[in-house]
């Protein structure tokens, strides 16, 4: 035991040597926690319960010994969806936006009071990843919304045919009444395997309003993402949260909900579809510190092939978060023997007069339906197709914003 | 002529168990054929195995169907080629729309046909037209298919598709089965209406109710797997009164 041990620790520091540090921003303190947690911890092994199912030490050693971080490419065969757009990953910061939102990068004076925010819910000692990203990460981005949107801001993962590692960090701050709507997709141009670990920390504040449609698309199946998301919500906030997670090698989303004062509102919609032999690992957190709050989850899973699809959603209840509706509904669908699904649901409450409950159903199509479709004409996989859309139907006609409604099932192949 | 269906010496089992034993059916075109039965004779093993259902094993026997044979073709093949069946339960499906599904099947048998797709005015005609022969109101055929229909309403969807689709024959499983007066004179009206020399119609029921509407030119009593009598429409009316009991003593002896 000893023995693998000393080589993991071998094999991490030789790792972060390859790793230049490159951020100025993060404030000491938080830095100083991450690389101790970084050092105490080291890489997540097959030991640890969060990511089960997730091999990511072999993961790592397999297809990262080597780390190479790219010079800064030019964004290229970027399809621009939106108006507004902040594009971040390897490429230089292109951006156009509208009134209403400041854009802060590693490169501008940062006021303090932004970088206050930063490690504020201290996922760096809750996570490796969010810990490395911390320690180690090329770029911070801070966008500051102060006024309503008009139109949807787009933020654009782009990632060029170079290198095979690179850590973003983004720090949103919506302001009290503001209502916003923010698409995250991920542009990968890539042709090897390429390892993307991201942090993205948003504050939401009073009476603020926001959609997060996050689509993560890679049809090279080369990416393997790491993202950790904390949002932090205000009094009387609204939260509306959309998981997409298709194509790609690995996407482990940990995506943590804050739920700080109350009448906050959140309603968390999560799709995966596992196809070749992709992981997808969705590890929520709700967490109700506060009460007269309602948060509603529904996550449907598909996995085929030989893929692997995880969901852990975590509620917590504080004891003073009394009058909490928490709801969470998980519900899988296995389409072939080779593939893998796993659902857990985790409840920790510690106040009494609460609202709390979880389901979650696991099975493949149903055969009746599907000879139903058939003995009309209709082709197995078109059937299927039909049977798979009605599944996942109730997640996407959340998205209000019919052109993201569009794009995300322009995305989704079947 | 040759026959539209030909159904020769057909054994099915299921799970091991043996249920047809032996089926010789012929149906030309312009016929109604009607196959009654108590429960448990195999009335609905013979439609499903007609529509193509897993789990249904053809032991001896062969089933031409429009000069293919139809045991090597997919249960979706079998739709292109013009068999319909009416289900005995139709199954709801939530989240897929009656009419999109509706029109993604008569383009799917189209295009097995060479056809181009349907013009969207074409079919919403079509759609209207059928909808009322049918009596089906515009906000239930909008609905996701079959789901939280009544009883009534799914056997009146069942025919609705009936007369979309017009196959070259149509099985209907115990079409009357839960059907009041009423629905019942609809759904038949339905059936006589797509009812020409070029198809036909093969009814599966347990009571002779149905056939007051839709009558048939000939009636096979199907009894522990085997066709024990055949006749015309009086054959019907007679068993009505008799009961299965008096032609089981036949097939004993």
């Amino acid at each position: 035991m000893e023995l693998t041990t000393t080589q993991s620790n071998v094999f991490l520091n030789e790792w972060l040597q390859q790793i230049p540090t490159k951020v100025q921003h993060i404030p000491d303190e938080v830095l100083v926690d991450a690389l101790k947690y970084i050092e105490e911890k080291g890489i997540p092994d097959l030991k640890n319960e969060a990511y089960r199912g997730v091999p990511i030490e072999s993961i790592l050693k397999r297809y990262f010994k080597k780390i190479e971080i790219a010079s800064k490419s030019e964004v290229a065969n970027t399809k621009v969806v939106f108006k507004n757009f902040i594009v971040v990953g390897d490429a230089y910061n292109a951006l156009s936006i509208e009134k209403g939102i400041r854009v802060f990068t590693s490169a501008d004076n940062i006021p303090q009071e932004y970088l206050n925010w930063i490690g504020h819910f201290k996922l760096h000692q809750k996570d490796f990843f969010a810990a490395l990203n911390t320690g180690y990460c090329d770029k911070l981005i801070i966008i500051h919304i102060t006024e309503t949107l008009d139109q949807p801001l787009h933020l654009i993962h782009f990632i060029s045919n170079q290198g095979n590692f690179n850590q973003q960090r983004v720090l949103v701050i919506v302001d009290e009444q503001v209502k916003a709507t923010v698409l995250e997709s991920y542009h990968f141009t890539c042709q090897q395997s390429y390892f993307y670990n991201t942090l993205s920390e948003i504050i939401q504040k009073e009476h603020s309003q926001l959609h997060w449609i996050n689509v993560q698309n890679n049809p090279t199946n080369t990416i393997y993402s790491i993202n950790n998301v904390s949002f932090s919500l205000e009094k009387s906030a609204i939260l509306k949260h959309h998981q997409i997670s298709l194509k790609g090698s690995l996407w482990r989303n940990n995506i943590e909900v804050h739920i700080q004062q109350p009448d906050v509102n959140t309603e968390m919609k999560g799709l995966s579809i596992g196809k070749n032999q992709s992981i997808i690992s969705q590890y929520t957190s709700i967490l109700h510190h506060s009460g007269h709050s309602h948060s509603h989850q529904l996550y449907k899973n598909i996995a085929d092939d030989k893929s692997t699809v995880l969901f852990n959603g975590f509620i917590l209840v504080d004891k003073n978060a009394q009058k909490t509706d928490a709801y969470q509904n998980s519900k899988n669908i296995l389409l072939n023997d080779n593939a893998t699904l796993f659902a857990r649901p985790q409840l920790e409450i510690y106040a009494d007069d609460v609202k709390c409950s979880h389901g979650s159903t696991t099975g493949s199509l149903n055969e009746d339906a599907l000879f139903y479709l058939k003995a009309r004409g209709i082709e197995e996989k078109d059937a299927q197709r039909l049977l798979l859309q009605a599944f996942f139907n109730d997640v996407i006609e959340e998205i209000d914003n019919a052109n993201i409604r569009e794009f995300v099932i322009q995305q989704i192949e079947l | 002529m040759t026959p539209l269906l030909s159904i020769k010496n057909l054994h099915v089992t299921v799970d091991g168990n043996e249920i047809l034993k032996g089926i010789d059916l012929k149906i030309n075109k312009g016929e109604i054929h009607a196959i009654m039965g108590p429960n448990g004779s195999g009335k609905s093993t013979l439609s499903y195995v007609l529509a193509g259902k897993d789990g249904y094993e053809v032991t001896e026997g062969e089933i031409i169907f429009n000069g293919k044979n139809l045991l090597e073709l997919s249960p979706e093949d079998r739709a292109r080629e013009g068999l319909f069946l009416a289900f005995q339960y139709p199954v709801e499906i939530p989240g897929v729309n009656n009419i999109q599904f509706l029109r993604t099947a008569l383009n799917s048998i189209r295009q097995y046909k060479g056809l181009e797709p349907i013009d969207a005015s074409e079919f919403l005609k079509l759609v209207k037209e059928k909808q009322k022969l049918l009596d089906l109101p515009a906000n239930l055929i909008n609905r996701s298919l079959n789901d939280g229909f009544s009883g009534g309403e799914k056997k009146k969807n069942e025919i609705f598709q009936l007369s979309i689709l017009n196959p070259l024959l149509a099985i209907l499983d115990e079409t009357d089965s839960g059907l009041d007066i009423d629905a019942l004179k609809v759904v038949a009206n339905g059936v006589n209406h797509y009812h020409n020399k070029e198809n036909a119609v093969l009814v599966i029921t347990h009571y002779q109710r149905l056939l007051d509407y839709i009558v048939p030119d000939f009636v096979h009593i199907l009894y522990k797997g085997k066709i024990i009598k055949s006749g015309d429409k009086s054959l019907a009316l007679e068993l009505e009164k008799s009961g299965y009991d008096a032609y089981k003593v036949e097939t004993t002896n």
